[in-house]
């Protein structure tokens, strides 16, 4: 079922780190297609280089061998929500989630009017003044998706946003985010451990192996969208995460 | 025979306390508590200082009571002999101050944020930073005559170390992660700049900053001993020389009283600069 | 608990009010007068030691004649156990030290019970210490710096002379003469004066006659202190238009066409000496009259006349001071004189007042100058 015209597709994809005779193989190789407004959820063992393939995907890192397309109409088509350090301190709310139009060079008002617009739908309109530090862990990450989301990205990238949050934050925001990009329909890359979460959210779940990172799996969470976090109650999630588990157990133990 | 009395169980409650019963009252108490204290402190030590001058503990013509020096420093600034001295060295120490500060703030950013300058001016800069700045003072009456110039020079390039430093380091330390969201977001140099290096290097440039200012006063004094016909240091020196004691006092008193307006100063500047750094009183939840 | 901050605040209530107290008391209450010893102490005539010993210290002529004794004499009155002294001088290379160098080199000290060490201090170092009795005299002269350590409370005293320069001395105040300005009109007013020497210095006194003889004044001129050798060249090449130039420093530009030589220290009065703390004006005055005493038989002995005469006691000295005989020979030898004239220390005050480095009425001459201790040395009766 290969779209003719994918968002982004990768093609044997390798990252190494350093040089010989220490060299580290973190990724690959790797092909990955995605579909225009498909979530794709990466998930693998510590150190299988998830996060290695969505940085170059960003656009900070360039592979070591293959290569990686993103079909756009922008220069900077994507937007990357980070596990930590992503929002600024500095900034208040507002201003963060306005950092992507000032870098465009989005007039002032229409900046601040969009910003606005992001504020009251991730429910932090009260905080638009307020400084980072005087907001809890998961208000942050709000505020980190309102800034991503506020450009308008063609390419979504998110690297375990929600890893330092605890389990019921955590629950609470897939389902924001379900609902969010369930609307907005955006390109996804989404990096994480937990196979829950990957079930959850994901249109595609790809199980990667351990380090260098290459594609074992591949599977469709049998869930129609529009859907909520109502299915992780379903026997289908169940069956799914034990199979995918039993795939990733075998790679998450050290040889 | 002993008898062993029979242990009875004894009950222990965890009962509300006056903090839990009375929160507002314990809260302006314990604030009426630290206040009293900052202020009782040092006002307790100028009055063991004055007791001791009186009851002859120590010598008070070396070492005058504190009612002594305040009477002669308010004579002196009534009849306006003070202000001219201070004047003379507040000039130096701010016009040193700006230009030592805007250099190395100038330098340790571009230092900072291109590796290629770090490269080739680091070296030097580091072999310069432990020179005793003092011992750069006759360079400097060689470089400048006499007059202000020798002055201010020696003031600036102290404050230029001890800023340049804070600030290179400073963006140094910014995290990868900062950098990489303005990347993703395709920041131009200039953007990443003005957006995330500038902003986040700026509390511990002041901290830089806020030391830098103490600095500059003592140097200051040093350097107007040797090198001025007027200003605090001068004072201090002069009647030294002169073996009026009391005038010596007076010109230490106000010295010390310059360099903690300045530091506090500097500190009030970097709380209107930096509103989200947090407070580094670091007295805690209050 | 509620005693426990009954007692608390009764505590500091006690503290606060017995340090409020000692903030209404005023300072310096009850500290002991100087001991008024020196007019119990009896003065026995001394062998050697005539009419020519003592001078009235009124007599401010310039041509008077020193007092001097016989050489050897007012002879040595070991003290019964022997005494440690310090005495700190500023330089040792001055000719103006050499009485005292002497004396410790030909064992004069030795004689009278002292020994004796020479500390090279500068004065503003030296005063304090002295001040406070951990030396025990100072070679220096009776600066600002010394009337305001009296003024302040201290017991510092003025006990004897050191010299007073020889009429052929050049020593002083050097101008380079102006168009149309002749030696005996120079308008002074508005000069820079070069020295080396700083503010508060008894030069000042003589500064300010010379000055003021030629519309000038200590208050109408600008004062550029430089290092001793900078100070002639400034002269030579305008940097400064007058100077006060040293021993033998004057010599160079002494006979050199536009330079006009207008005074230097007076004749016949000295402005320096020995300098004395409560170690030796109250604790042990017979060592104070001891110390003086091997000292004025020093200059009766070796330094009694035209010291310079003398080839090999100038050899000598050369080798002393650790100087050049050349240099030495130069310039005419000092009139060394351990007595003080009337009215100096008031004279040096107001020379002082003009330069703005004492504040306050001048000191009367008893609490600042002491001649009881010369005196009983050579046996003269007050």
């Amino acid at each position: 079922m290969g779209d003719p015209h994918p968002k982004l597709h990768a093609t044997e994809l390798t990252r190494t780190f350093g040089r010989a005779p220490r060299a580290v193989e973190a990724l690959g190789p790797v092909d990955v297609t995605v579909a225009p407004g498909e979530f794709v959820c990466l998930v693998g063992p510590s150190g299988c280089g998830k996060s290695t393939l969505l940085r170059i995907a960003a656009g900070l890192l360039r592979p070591s061998t293959g290569r990686l397309e993103i079909r756009t109409s922008s220069a900077r088509p994507a937007a990357m929500i980070f596990q930590d350090y992503g929002i600024y301190d500095w900034k208040t709310v507002r201003a963060n989630v306005r950092f992507g139009l000032d870098i465009q060079r989005v007039p002032r008002r229409a900046a601040n009017a969009r910003a606005d617009e992001w504020l009251t739908r991730m429910g932090l309109a009260d905080f638009a003044h307020a400084y980072p530090a005087a907001l809890s862990g998961g208000m942050r990450q709000r505020v980190a998706i309102a800034r991503a989301l506020a450009v308008e990205p063609e390419l979504l990238l998110m690297d375990e946003p929600f890893a330092a949050l605890d389990a019921q934050l955590r629950m609470i925001l897939q389902e924001e985010l379900l609902e969010l990009t369930q609307t907005t329909r955006t390109t996804t890359l989404f990096v994480t451990h937990s196979l829950e979460e990957a079930i959850v959210l994901g249109d595609r779940v790809l199980v990667m192996s351990a380090r260098p990172g290459r594609i074992i799996a591949e599977h469709r969470p049998p869930f129609p969208r529009p859907r909520t976090g109502d299915i992780r109650s379903t026997p289908e999630f169940t069956a799914l995460r034990s199979e995918l588990w039993d795939l990733l157990r075998k790679e998450a133990v050290p040889a | 025979m002993t008898t062993i009395t029979p242990r009875r169980d004894s009950l222990i409650v965890r009962r509300p306390g006056p903090r839990e019963l009375h929160p507002l009252r314990a809260h302006r108490r314990h604030r009426a508590l630290e206040l009293s204290l900052a202020a009782a402190v040092p006002l307790l030590l100028v009055l063991l200082w004055q007791l001791a001058a009186t009851q002859a503990w120590i010598d008070d013509r070396v070492y005058p009571a504190p009612s002594t020096i305040l009477a002669d420093g308010w004579d002196r600034a009534a009849a306006g002999d003070l202000w001219p001295d201070v004047w003379a060295t507040l000039k130096r120490v701010l016009a040193g101050y700006t230009t030592g500060t805007a250099a190395g703030y100038a330098l340790g950013l571009l230092m900072g944020s291109l590796p290629l300058v770090r490269a080739a001016l680091e070296p030097l800069l580091d072999a310069l930073y432990v020179v005793p700045k003092l011992a750069l003072l006759p360079i400097f009456l060689n470089m400048f005559g006499l007059g202000e110039g020798p002055q201010v020079a020696l003031v600036a390039a102290t404050v230029f170390f001890f800023v340049w430093i804070s600030t290179m380091s400073a963006v140094i330390a910014v995290p990868a992660g900062h950098r990489d969201a303005g990347r993703v977001f395709g920041a131009s140099p200039w953007q990443m700049f003005r957006h995330v290096l500038l902003p986040a290097s700026l509390p511990q440039v002041l901290v830089g900053a806020r030391i830098a200012a103490g600095v500059a006063v003592l140097v200051i004094v040093a350097s107007e001993q040797i090198a001025a016909t007027n200003g605090l240091g001068h004072l201090i020196f002069d009647s030294r020389a002169l073996f009026q004691n009391d005038v010596m006092f007076v010109g230490i008193v106000c010295v010390a009283a310059l360099g903690v307006l300045f530091s506090e100063l500097i500190r009030l500047v970097g709380r209107l600069l930096t509103p989200w750094a947090p407070r580094d009183r670091g007295r805690g939840q209050s | 608990m509620k005693r426990h901050r009954r007692h608390a605040y009764g505590a500091v209530v006690a503290v606060g009010v017995l340090l409020a107290s000692s903030a209404c008391s005023s300072p310096s209450a009850g500290r002991a007068e100087p001991k008024a010893d020196l007019a119990t102490r009896t003065v026995r005539p001394v062998d050697g030691c005539g009419d020519t010993s003592w001078t009235d210290p009124a007599d401010r002529s310039p041509t008077r004649t020193p007092a001097r004794c016989r050489p050897g004499a007012p002879a040595p009155q070991p003290l019964p156990e022997p005494r440690k002294l310090t005495i700190a001088t500023g330089t040792l290379s001055a000719e103006y030290t050499a009485p005292l160098q002497v004396a410790l080199d030909k064992g004069e000290f030795k004689k009278d019970g002292l020994d004796v060490t020479l500390k090279v201090l500068p004065t503003p170092d030296a005063l304090p210490l002295l001040a406070k009795g951990d030396i025990d005299a100072l070679w220096a002269a009776p600066e600002a710096a010394v009337m305001n350590g009296v003024r302040g409370g201290f017991d510092i005293r003025w006990v004897a002379g050191n010299f007073s320069p020889d009429p052929k001395s050049k020593s002083g105040l050097w101008v380079r003469l102006r168009d149309g300005e002749s030696p005996d009109r120079v308008a002074m007013a508005g000069r820079r004066m070069g020295t080396m020497i700083g503010k508060g210095s008894v030069i000042a006194y003589p500064m300010e006659s010379a000055l003021k003889a030629h519309d000038g004044g200590l208050d109408r001129i600008q004062y550029q202190q430089l290092g001793s050798a900078d100070v002639l060249t400034a002269l030579r090449n305008g940097g400064v238009d007058s100077a006060w130039l040293l021993d033998p420093v004057w010599r160079r530009v002494d006979g050199e066409p536009g330079y006009a030589f207008l005074g230097g220290q007076p004749l016949g009065e000295p402005l320096g000496g020995m300098l004395y703390g409560p170690s030796l004006l109250n604790d042990d005055v017979d060592a104070g009259v001891a110390l003086l005493r091997a000292y004025i038989r020093t200059i009766n002995t070796y330094f009694a006349a035209d010291y310079k005469k003398n080839k090999t006691f100038v050899t000598y000295l050369a080798k002393l001071l650790k100087s050049d005989e050349g240099i030495l020979r130069s310039t005419p030898s000092l009139h060394m004189d351990w007595e003080i004239r009337t009215g100096t220390t008031d004279r040096l005050q107001s020379a002082y007042r003009a330069q703005g480095v004492t504040e306050g009425d001048a000191l009367p001459e008893p609490k600042t100058v002491n001649r009881a201790l010369y005196e009983e040395a050579v046996g003269h009766h007050p």
